[in-house]
């Protein structure tokens, strides 16, 4: 063959290997690097100049290559691997799942000088298989926070104790994402995790929904009927917006609690239930005890571990994070291939308080991608009443610290301004004096040797 | 000063998550004085993070890392140095002299990212 033929055929055959959507890369006997395409540079998220001569392992970085490298086999054994399914690390640290297929590489005289391995990106059914299935990990919660990264520190020793948990946060915070993630950490992962909006069924219809029926319990009950926590049986049962629940729910709630047994509506036999049980709330459930509003007892029962997800305007930092995220997840979901966000428009955000919490932050980047011509989401894709919102306020982010040091100075200010009279200053900052003498020691003020009530007072 | 490092055929391991051994080493004025193989085999990725912690590790070095499990080892005040790669020894040698591991070993993609 022509010189000039061969290298217009190798030209070609790069062009070819650069515009086909599956990543293929290959190797050598050494397992270095000799050919990565351009899609393989898009999965790993490492460059063609970094990759090629490196170690194959240090760039695919997969769960199989310590112990199954099917590369190692492929050339070991001249058989080839198809579609096998596995996890590799980008260069980001994200876990991307891949279906690969081997084939070794034979040289003129037939030996084996190296291998090559085609690899298809799966992110897309997986993310879609996740959303159908509603299986999550603990990956999938997305945060940089502080009270969010002390949360996720205990979440599996509390996943795996079994016991009853309490989630409180406000709407759209994720709360069954978490109920989700304490079932597939805890030993019950095989078995359902089943969701009951309380909040949503009057009495009557949330116990025949919970307890199940028999045929005749009631007019339409022309045949047995399982509740969920039947079908919930050796696994986990979340009932969400429990604050809701009537006062005569409760009480029957509470019965189950203590004894975990029940009697479906209309039968006589009692069944013996083991599910673990997680509540969730938007509401101050103690809040709820104190204005008499929810039954102390039951309180306690379901008050064995609390989570509390703090709202998004609480954590603002995770904000840039979620975006990302939700525009990959929509950009799949749409088939768009929106590469980033404008400044502005994480500037914008930033500063929304969020009502409608994470939810409300997916729906806005859903609707921005919708809107977006482009490969940016620019400030015109977002909703105009986000723009002029009287939500935008300044970021309010507090630490624990500087809480203290406000207490603080307004304590000393309520005292100075009353002649260091505790029982003045207390009813201006409008406490209990009691209150007042716990926070001054609590807060470490030193008060001056005067007290207010002396008539030597400065 | 007490290191860990997860190893594979005498190399860091590319992925921290799946690996099976982690070599425990302490270094002492700048020299080697104890060397110890653990296995990992059997041990959740949470195992994982109590172990680091209840060997009172002060430096993990590490390859290929999930960014869940990073962000709770450097939870529990480990320095974590992740996406290295090369020869386990060279690497100790170089935590000795007081070497940049990062910029020395730092594996293919992440020389000039933040974690790399």
């Amino acid at each position: 063959m022509p010189r000039d033929y061969q290298k217009k055929v190798d030209r070609y055959s790069k062009i070819i290997l650069d515009n086909i959507t599956e990543g293929v890369f290959t190797i050598d006997k050494g397992k270095r690097i000799t050919t990565f395409n351009t899609a393989a540079e898009k999965i790993t998220g490492i460059s063609r100049e970094d990759a090629i001569g490196q170690a194959c392992y240090n760039v695919f970085r997969s769960n199989i290559c310590e112990t199954d490298c099917v590369l190692y086999k492929t050339m070991e054994t001249g058989e080839p691997v198809t579609s096998k399914t596995i996890y590799i690390l980008n260069s980001s640290g994200e876990q991307i799942p891949v279906s690969i297929s081997t084939a070794s590489l034979r040289g003129e005289k037939g030996h084996i000088i190296g291998a090559v391995e085609i690899m298809r990106d799966l992110s897309l059914e997986s993310k879609l298989r996740k959303e159908l299935e509603k299986k999550y990990t603990f990956s999938d919660i997305i945060s940089k926070n502080r009270n969010m990264k002390l949360i996720f520190d205990i979440l599996p020793q509390v996943a795996q104790s079994g016991s009853m948990v309490l989630i409180e946060g406000e709407s759209g915070t994720g709360k069954e994402l978490f109920a989700r993630v304490i079932h597939d950490l805890s030993k019950r992962k095989n078995k359902k995790l089943i969701a009951v909006n309380c909040g949503a069924l009057p009495d009557t219809l949330l116990e025949s929904e919970l307890f199940g029926y028999k045929a005749g319990a009631f007019t339409d009950a022309k045949r047995d009927k399982k509740g969920r926590f039947a079908q919930a049986e050796g696994g986990t049962i979340l009932l969400d917006e429990i604050g809701d629940i009537s006062p005569a729910f409760q009480v029957r709630l509470l019965r189950f609690l203590q004894d975990k047994e029940y009697e479906p509506l209309g039968s006589t036999e009692t069944i013996k239930a083991d599910v673990r049980v997680i509540a969730a709330t938007n509401k101050n459930v103690s809040q709820l005890v104190e204005e008499g509003k929810f039954r102390q007892d039951l309180y306690y029962r379901i008050n064995i571990i609390k989570i509390t997800i703090p709202p998004l305007r609480e954590r603002p930092e995770d904000i840039p994070y979620l975006v990302k995220h939700f525009r990959k997840k929509h950009n799949h979901i749409l088939g768009k291939n929106v590469e980033g966000t404008s400044p502005k428009v994480l500037e914008v955000l930033m500063q929304y308080n969020f009502p409608g919490n994470v939810r409300e932050l997916e729906n806005i980047i859903e609707r921005a991608l919708v809107l977006c011509p482009g490969k940016v989401i620019e400030l015109e894709n977002l909703p105009p009443d986000l723009i002029i919102s009287k939500n935008i306020a300044t970021p309010v982010k507090i630490e624990d610290e500087s809480v203290k040091d406000l207490e603080k100075r307004t304590i000393l200010d309520a005292l100075e301004k009353n002649n260091w009279n505790r029982l003045a200053a207390a009813a201006k900052l409008g406490i209990h004096k009691t209150t007042l003498f716990r926070k001054i020691k609590q807060l470490g003020i030193t008060l001056p040797a005067i007290d207010g009530r002396s008539k030597n007072t400065v | 000063m007490k290191v860990a490092i997860p190893v594979w055929e005498n190399r860091i391991s590319p992925v921290f998550d799946t690996t099976a051994h982690i070599l425990q080493a302490e270094i002492i004025d700048k020299m080697l004085a104890k060397k110890e193989m653990l296995s990992l085999e059997s041990l959740t990725i949470y195992q994982r993070i109590e172990l680091l912690d209840n060997l009172g590790i002060d430096i993990f070095i590490c390859g290929g890392i999930t960014r869940p499990l990073l962000d709770s080892i450097r939870n529990k005040n480990i320095k974590t140095i992740p996406y290295v790669c090369g020869n386990v020894d060279k690497i100790l040698s170089a935590l000795c002299d007081g070497e940049d591991i990062k910029s020395l070993f730092s594996m293919p993609g992440n020389s000039n990212k933040e974690d790399g």
